[in-house]
């Protein structure tokens, strides 16, 4: 295994592309903290009043206004050091940067068939599989790593660290890269399982973004139409676009919502990752 | 202990409905050179590819006294396809070094840069995979093969794409291969090319092989053209 992930980071770290990933990743988060910080002083600071009576005129049921006005009022502090990453958009910028390690380490690998390479030189499938998925895994926690250090070192040198602890946000911060980093590596193992079947990198670039897409819409469905519901949690927080408003937020308590979503998010990776696994594990490479 | 460097037995292939290889079982003994004549479409390179581990297959395939698929004969075998296949993003150089850290080699420097040096690639080592020309990509591909010191090695269709002074390089590294009593298995249909370069010849024909000849007694270009005509009815394929 030593071997595969030596080489597969040796060659991910010889890729132009993400290169200039770590450069925009660099620049958007010095864009965040810098005008954005300023805006969400200024308009958060402000609206950070509204309760969740406003909200529910406005047509959210009460749950989810409950949730906004929490999240309102959190707003006011997230230029802060310490809160600054929080309020990024991370998963944004990883809803580009992970299907480029997806087709980098998998669909190219199947269309230009380098990955013989890789099978002449080990006798396990399943040991190079896992290897490509620990690739993948590392240099997403790499890359929200660098994001979260980038905007937490901009916004302290601009407006302080905002809190009288400087270890339990740094543990919350890493914390949440932990989980975004498990959310994207269980999309990450969805496309995989998509790049063994369609074998083509523009069709599965496609087909992320329509996915996305479509997942969006089913997910803002299903959290109207749940509304009111005894089970409406159960089915809105299946969702991956809803589970990821309450676990992306940091140094929240564990709630019901974020069990329901921890575990829809560790299943959905089993599933994905271990089809995956069985496909690649007795797939002809030559077709 | 086996005196077979590559065993293969009862291996049959099929593609959907079409039959590619027929129970085919050859033997090649430790330190031989053996080509495979074949129209395109005879299974020469599918048979190349099971031996490779690269494809599924019925039936059972060894080197020496290992499966083919056992990490043992996998570091034992080289393997440079037909097609040839390069990382867009990495340079020539870069490919080599992927090679070297994916099995775990040491000490390479010296015969990575004497390989570059005999395909003719040092002045290519920076120039990325995308933008080598298909000759360039199969001298890649052989170094690459090479690179890991293969006691078996497979050339599939190894002349293709390459010019006059790649190929002339190309049969003293299979000379010499030789020499140092590597197995060498070389899939072409190039006959002219490999005159002189084998000590046996199997004819593959419709999946199975049709028959393996001593090379002893072809090591003419008129005679090897004499024997695939009586295959194959003409004298070149």
């Amino acid at each position: 295994m030593k071997g595969v992930l030596l080489a597969e980071i040796y060659r991910l770290s010889k890729n132009k592309s993400l290169g200039v990933a770590f450069l925009v990743f660099f620049a958007l988060g010095f864009f965040h903290v810098v005008p954005i910080g300023e805006m969400l002083l200024e308009n958060f600071g402000i609206q950070g009043s509204h309760a969740s009576v406003e909200w529910q005129d406005m047509g959210l049921d009460e749950a989810f206004a409950q949730e906004m006005e929490a999240f309102m009022a959190e707003q006011e502090n997230l230029r802060f050091g310490h809160q600054s990453f929080s309020s990024s958009s991370a998963d944004g910028l990883m809803m580009f940067l992970t299907p480029l390690l997806v087709v980098i380490l998998f669909s190219s690998e199947f269309t230009k068939k380098t990955i013989y390479n890789i099978v002449l030189a080990h006798d396990s499938r399943v040991v190079i599989f896992l290897s490509k998925i620990i690739v993948i895994t590392f240099f997403l926690f790499l890359f929200h790593l660098f994001f979260a250090t980038v905007i937490t070192v901009i916004a302290t040198l601009r407006y302080g660290w905002g809190y009288s602890s400087l270890l339990i946000p740094i543990m919350q911060i890493f914390l949440l890269i932990i989980r975004m980093t498990v959310y994207q590596a269980m999309l990450a193992s969805f496309l995989v399982l998509i790049s063994l079947f369609v074998k083509s990198d523009m069709l599965l670039v496609l087909i992320h973004f329509g996915a996305s897409l479509m997942e969006a819409l089913l997910a803002n469905f299903a959290r109207s139409a749940s509304a009111g519901f005894p089970a409406g949690d159960v089915v809105t927080y299946l969702f991956p676009t809803n589970y990821a408003l309450v676990i992306f937020r940091q140094g929240t308590g564990m709630t019901f919502v974020h069990i329901i979503g921890g575990l829809s998010l560790v299943v959905s990776l089993a599933v994905f990752l271990s089809t995956a696994l069985l496909v690649f594990k007795n797939q002809d490479l030559t077709d | 202990m086996s005196n077979h460097s590559v065993l293969v037995h009862e291996v049959s292939k099929k593609y959907k409905q079409k039959q590619v290889l027929k129970h085919v079982n050859i033997q090649i003994k430790s330190g031989e050179t053996m080509v495979f004549l074949g129209e395109n479409g005879a299974g020469k390179s599918t048979l190349f590819k099971a031996i490779a581990t690269l494809e599924p297959y019925e039936g059972q395939i060894e080197f020496g006294d290992e499966k083919n698929t056992a990490l043992a004969s996998k570091r034992r075998l080289g393997y440079v396809p037909e097609i040839p296949e390069v990382f867009d993003f990495l340079t020539v150089d870069e490919h080599l070094e992927f090679i070297a850290k994916l099995f775990s080699l040491s000490g390479y420097q010296a015969y990575k840069k004497r390989l570059m040096s005999e395909f003719d690639l040092l002045k290519e080592k920076k120039t990325f995979g995308k933008n080598l020309s298909k000759g360039m990509k199969q001298k890649l591909n052989i170094c690459v093969a090479l690179l890991t010191c293969p006691d078996i090695i497979l050339f599939d269709e190894p002349f293709v794409g390459l010019d006059i002074a790649a190929v002339e390089t190309l049969k003293s590294t299979i000379t010499r291969f030789r020499e140092e009593g590597k197995t060498v298995l070389i899939s072409t249909h190039q006959i002219e090319t490999v005159i002189g370069l084998y000590d046996k010849i199997a004819i593959i024909k419709d999946g199975k092989i049709a028959s393996v000849f001593d090379g002893e007694g072809y090591q003419t270009l008129a005679s090897t053209q004499q024997l695939v005509k009586s295959f194959f009815g003409k004298d070149t394929l």
